[in-house]
């Protein structure tokens, strides 16, 4: 089986994108370094070129440097062993210029978080030890209990699963980001432009709502968990442009007819399984191994489950609307009663056998999602492993507690 | 920590545990609950308690959240009406959503309330901050069934300012020498944990029964992790130096958050009063930026005359060791970080106290 398509368009897309914001930062054109749990879409409307963080560290990992950019982080004077995703970024400004992916992070005008954990905040501040970098912190507020099920209510009842307090503080924190990026660009802030961009946001992700409901379907599985992730996570970091959300309805379009065509990425399919948390996708040959010698395969990750469920949001008041599609996305993956009960809705959605669970150093509640999960009657393999530190990572003992994990879920079928 | 949690339940007055020192405990005496913040215990692992309490949390998190929740675990903490846990930390939210998911699974007994306090110095945080202590006021009244009135939030305030008054005494006290830093750990925790007369009553005997003569030993400016127990203030203390001031929120800053000169009968204008004294009071390391620690650092070392700076940061309490560049740098004195897995062995703490006299003494 061939890669997706549309993944293969997206990668394409993203080194070209990537090239075009380099030279147009070399052209004098500010832009800013956003994390992913910030909203972006303010930038888009106002054209406002943006780097996610994630992405740049997802690339700094997938080009082997991530421990060089974390000494780089340490000479710095700043610890290497916390929020290690979050400063690859920070840390690969650093570099030499023959080890920087893709010729380098430009330097960003701007940084924008969310003061999520302990020292998100700092990690970013430490960006302002250049002084010529603005920084714009939004608040991280507590997850409440929703009034039902949050992927049913988000859309539009969003109040019954964020609160009031929360989407306001938010929305007031959103025109003080206008003020601030106002104020350093000499832009100026349209809101039809943000209504343009919200309306786009909403069609790229009923897009992956439909591809994540084909996928889930389907038996066997028509698409590799690997592919997906490109195809549906570049998109996502172009929310709001025309290219995002027709990414996301080639990829629909393209899923829906390998199901249709009985597309199988395992033609004996004997196991499904479903990766919680972030992935360990660096390397695809573990996977594939899985695939041909136990006819297991991965079914689901967060990332197209999160754009079908996570960030629909409709409503008239764009600046408001964004607040409540940003105040809990985290909440959304991480926080008890919010996140098992998602997890174990999409597992069973999926038909998955077993959940292969990476339980990250900073996120809450892990112990109540692999809980929820086999309380749904779901076996659960927990690993423990930072996805951003190849230095803690032991890949071959990972793939010896997956192996005997599979097996174990063959032998109880 | 059983033993003071028990003492206060004896009067029939009820008990409101606290995390954290975003929780005001005006509001929760005014309630008519004795305000008891819960002082995690010195618990390592191989304590069953602890590995019962990573077990549910997972192990990547600052041992004092950890600990907290083995208390409860344990029901020691059974006879609290409910705990009100602060948004201070990744540790305390991370204490929060556990104790709320084992309460609404029916493992535990005591409800628990977070207090959503964030942190930026914006109109818009003060207002949503206004509405969790509002939100805050409900709870307790209903955890302890009585209405909150001017009248029970105007003599809750004077007992806690007289008690403020002692504190602001032993803080002048400790500047000059008279006072050791395990003494004043153990003032603040006495006003933190028991009745304020009671409290009062220990600070002044306690000021009756000191030496006459100065302290002699290098006086120097703690920060890092919150201790657990006095066991790193005993360490430090008898390597020869002594604590003059510190930043963590056991100590200190809990004199930095002001009480309200008068309670306003407004309700909303005294939960924004409240919401304010926090933000104003002493930064938090995680809930704080790098410049207005290192700043408050230098602020204080000036203050208290401390000629050496120590920084003690446990594993997984992540934001101090990024404080620690900009406040190095900016302290004025010689400093030293023991981080992680050292934090945690006295020997190593004595080790860093010693070479920290050394540079002290090379720089005077």
């Amino acid at each position: 089986m061939t890669r997706l398509a549309s993944a293969s368009a997206a990668l394409s897309h993203q080194r070209e994108w990537f090239q075009q914001l380099r030279a147009a930062v070399a052209d004098g054109e500010k832009y800013a370094l956003v994390n992913a749990d910030a909203p972006q879409e303010i930038l888009r409307a106002m054209d406002i070129p943006y780097v996610v963080n994630q992405w740049w560290a997802s690339i700094v990992t997938a080009k082997q440097v991530a421990a060089q950019s974390l000494a780089v982080v340490a000479a710095s004077g700043y610890p290497d062993d916390s929020r290690q995703y979050d400063v690859l970024a920070l840390g690969s400004r650093g570099l030499d210029p023959d080890q920087a992916p893709w010729g380098g992070l430009p330097k960003p005008d701007f940084v924008i978080a969310e003061l999520s954990g302990d020292a998100t905040g700092k990690v970013f501040e430490a960006w302002t030890d250049d002084p010529s970098i603005g920084y714009f912190a939004y608040e991280r507020t507590a997850a409440i209990t929703p009034d039902g099920p949050w992927w049913e209510l988000a859309p539009r009842s969003w109040e019954r699963v964020f609160g009031h307090d929360r989407i306001a503080l938010m929305a007031d924190e959103n025109r003080l980001l206008i003020d601030f990026l106002e104020e350093r660009t000499g832009r100026t802030f349209q809101l039809s432009k943000l209504h343009e961009v919200m309306e786009l946001i909403n069609e790229q992700e009923e897009f992956n709502r439909q591809t994540r409901d084909a996928v889930a379907a389907a038996r066997p599985t028509p698409v590799r968990v690997s592919d997906t992730i490109p195809a549906v996570m570049i998109p996502q970091w172009h929310r709001g442009s025309q290219w995002g959300r027709d990414a996301a309805k080639n990829l629909r379009d393209e899923v829906t007819t390998l199901v249709d065509s009985g597309a199988a990425v395992v033609d004996a399919e004997r196991t499904r399984l479903m990766w919680v948390g972030r992935g360990l996708w660096g390397d695809t040959s573990m996977y594939q191994r899985f695939e041909d010698e136990l006819g297991a395969v991965f079914v689901w990750s967060m990332y197209l489950a999160i754009a079908a469920d996570g960030y629909i949001r409709y409503g008239d008041d764009a600046i408001e609307t964004l607040a409540a599609r940003f105040v809990g996305i985290t909440d959304l993956l991480y926080a008890p009663p919010v996140a098992p009960a998602w997890y174990v809705k999409e597992a069973r959605g999926h038909g998955v056998d077993g959940v292969v669970h990476l339980v990250a150093d900073d996120v809450p509640g892990a112990s109540f999602i692999t809980l929820a999960l086999e309380e749904a009657g779901i076996p659960v393999l927990e690993i423990r492993a930072s996805n951003a530190d190849p230095r803690t990572l032991d890949l071959a003992a990972i793939e010896e507690s997956m192996t005997r994990f599979i097996e174990s879920i063959q032998a109880d079928a | 920590m059983t033993e003071d949690a028990g003492m206060h339940t004896a009067d029939g007055r009820p008990v409101i545990g606290i995390v954290g020192r975003d929780v005001p405990a005006l509001l929760v005496a005014g309630a008519g609950a004795q305000p008891f913040r819960i002082p995690p215990a010195d618990l390592r692992t191989g304590d069953t308690g602890l590995d019962d309490a990573y077990a549910v949390m997972g192990r990547a998190v600052d041992r004092a959240a950890a600990a907290v929740l083995a208390a409860v675990l344990s029901g020691e903490l059974d006879h609290l009406s409910g705990i009100l846990i602060s948004h201070d930390s990744e540790g305390s939210l991370r204490l929060f959503y556990t104790l709320q998911e084992l309460h609404r699974r029916g493992r535990t007994a005591v409800p628990v309330h977070l207090v959503d306090q964030v942190h930026l110095a914006r109109e818009s945080t003060v207002r949503f901050n206004t509405g969790q202590l509002s939100a805050m006021w409900d709870v307790v009244s209903d955890w302890t069934s009585t209405s909150i009135t001017s009248e029970s939030l105007e003599s809750s305030r004077a007992e806690l300012a007289e008690l403020r008054v002692v504190l602001e005494q032993l803080r002048m006290d400790r500047h000059s020498g008279r006072v050791s830093g395990v003494a004043a750990l153990r003032g603040y925790r006495a006003a933190a944990t028991v009745a304020p007369a009671e409290a009062i009553g220990l600070l002044q005997r306690d000021r009756h029964d000191r030496p006459e003569h100065d302290d002699v030993r290098i006086p120097m400016f703690l920060t890092g992790s919150a201790p657990l127990g006095d066991d790193l203030y005993l360490a430090i203390e008898e390597a020869g130096m002594l604590i003059v001031g510190e930043d963590h929120d056991w100590g200190d800053p809990i004199l930095s958050d002001r009480l309200p000169e008068t309670i306003d009968p407004d309700r909303n204008a005294l939960l924004r009063e409240l919401a304010l004294a926090r933000l104003n009071g002493a930064p938090a390391s995680a809930s704080s930026s790098m410049a207005s620690r290192a700043h408050a650092t230098r602020t204080a070392i000036v203050a208290s005359g401390a000629r050496a700076l120590l920084s003690v940061v446990r594993p997984h309490d992540e934001a101090p060791a990024w404080d620690w560049h900009h406040q190095s740098a900016q302290a004025g004195v010689p400093g030293v970080m023991v981080r992680g897995d050292a934090a945690d062995d006295p020997a190593q703490v004595v080790e860093a106290v010693t070479s920290l006299r050394a540079s002290v003494g090379a720089a005077s």
